[in-house]
């Protein structure tokens, strides 16, 4: 894909039905994720993100026509957010496609960290943002959303299941994460009802600016389940980059994004919140060997795929002492 | 272990160098960090290895019960074989979550970890 193809089939997307076609180019594209790409463009002259998930992306996730009604549920409900401007199906590229607006900030964890240093006032608002965001996100129950068949649903039960999947599905064994799967078993948290989840809200999709938190970005993995497996995903040490005594995405504290959560409506769960802090270490440690067995495979040249094999020790190492907390040893 | 052949990577960090060479972000110079790191790693760790997973198998063999495959293999593939027989063990519910199990695999993961990411274990809290 060209950058002129790419402006064409932006600007096709973009143009009102009977209005005039806008005038796209594009300006940069940014760091491409595993399961999409992101460009930086101009559409007649105004700023704007277009996210790309091409038809042979490996991992599932939700269209961007859903999306968009998740990323508008979301900021209706008080979640900061880019708007989307237009999404669909591009057929002249092959890929599906997200028009958002541009908003100003940093993404980069390590970006993110020298901008807002643990212990400083930006990086407590930073904090307290993320706890009254997602608070807000979570008030978004089945009721509320219009696409509640489109969205996937996580129960415990099922996954614990998709886990499984994972390991088996493995070429290497992991019996360090498959111990974790059968105390998990043994420890269900009790059902709550469905709630609007971000799947993937953590340092490096939150947009931060002088301000706090500008937006949240990355809603592709977004689903109807519990909400304390998004407060723990953005607790998980691997995202905190090296500030190891800030369990909020290195910059924060657990008992400040608490306090945030609940003032302003939300219900903390601890064993909830622990349950899915193992769930999703082993599902973040399963996650890094599957790229690292495409690696292996001959499915993907890329360094960091390769490098992701060598940190599921990581994740194996932070999972046992998570489970070693509760046998004292 | 799921560590790439130093070979594999070589052809990896010379893509990814030449993909990332007109790039200044910090994906790239995180990048050419791992390129530049990586080899003299690579190198300390066949020597490291082999040490590890001798303490490995016998920590692991003193756990897996009835799971040890027999007869046990001999060569270096040990440590891939208990594991695999634990983790089918676990899967199937021959072996249950035990403290001792717990220590054995927390000691073979950190000793990977010692030679893999040192970094990682001494910032641990």
């Amino acid at each position: 894909m060209t950058p002129g193809e790419l402006e064409q089939a932006v600007a096709r997307l973009c143009a009102p039905a009977g209005g005039v076609t806008p005038t796209v180019r594009h300006r940069a594209t940014a760091s491409a994720g595993a399961t999409r790409s992101t460009h930086f463009v101009d559409i007649d002259g105004t700023p704007a993100v277009v996210q790309l998930r091409h038809r042979e992306s490996a991992l599932q996730t939700m269209s961007s026509a859903t999306e968009r009604v998740v990323v508008g549920a979301a900021m209706d409900a008080g979640v900061p957010g880019a708007a989307t401007i237009a999404s669909g199906w591009m057929a002249e590229i092959e890929a599906d496609a997200i028009v958002s607006e541009f908003l100003a900030g940093e993404t980069i964890p390590r970006r993110v960290l020298r901008l807002a240093p643990p212990d400083t006032p930006l990086a407590e608002t930073l904090t307290a943002d993320c706890g009254r965001s997602l608070a807000a996100l979570h008030r978004v129950g089945e009721a509320e959303l219009e696409i509640v068949d489109e969205l996937p649903r996580h129960t415990e039960s099922s996954y614990l299941e998709h886990l499984h999947d994972l390991l088996d599905e493995l070429p290497s064994a992991h019996p360090a994460l498959r111990y974790g799967l059968v105390v998990l078993a043994t420890d269900l948290p009790d059902p709550q009802p469905k709630r609007l989840v971000h799947g993937d809200f953590r340092n490096g999709n939150l947009l931060v600016d002088g301000s706090g938190l500008a937006a949240v970005l990355d809603w592709e993995l977004a689903h109807l389940g519990n909400p304390m497996e998004d407060l723990a995903w953005l607790c998980l040490r691997t995202w905190r980059f090296g500030h190891e005594s800030h369990p909020v995405g290195g910059f924060g504290d657990l008992g400040h994004l608490r306090a945030a959560y609940e003032a302003a409506g939300g219900t903390w769960d601890a064993e909830g919140f622990r349950w899915w802090t193992i769930a999703r270490t082993i599902w973040w440690g399963a996650g890094l060997a599957t790229q690292a067995a495409s690696f292996e495979r001959g499915e993907s040249d890329s360094l960091v795929h390769a490098a992701s094999g060598r940190r599921v020790v990581e994740l194996e190492y932070d999972l046992l002492n998570l489970l070693g907390d509760d046998h004292g040893s | 272990m799921d560590r790439p052949s130093a070979d594999q990577l070589r052809v990896a960090i010379a893509a990814s160098r030449a993909g990332d060479a007109d790039r200044d972000t910090d994906e790239a110079r995180y990048l050419e960090r791992v390129a530049s790191n990586l080899e003299s790693i690579l190198e300390r760790e066949e020597l490291l290895l082999d040490d590890a997973m001798a303490a490995t198998i016998a920590s692991f063999s003193a756990v897996a019960g009835s799971c040890l495959p027999d007869p046990q293999p001999t060569t270096a593939e040990q440590a891939a074989s208990l594991r695999h027989a634990l983790d089918r063990g676990l899967r199937d519910g021959a072996l249950s979550p035990t403290d001792e199990l717990l220590v054995a695999l927390r000691d073979d993961a950190t000793r990977r970890l010692t030679i893999a990411r040192p970094g990682y274990l001494q910032s641990a809290t």
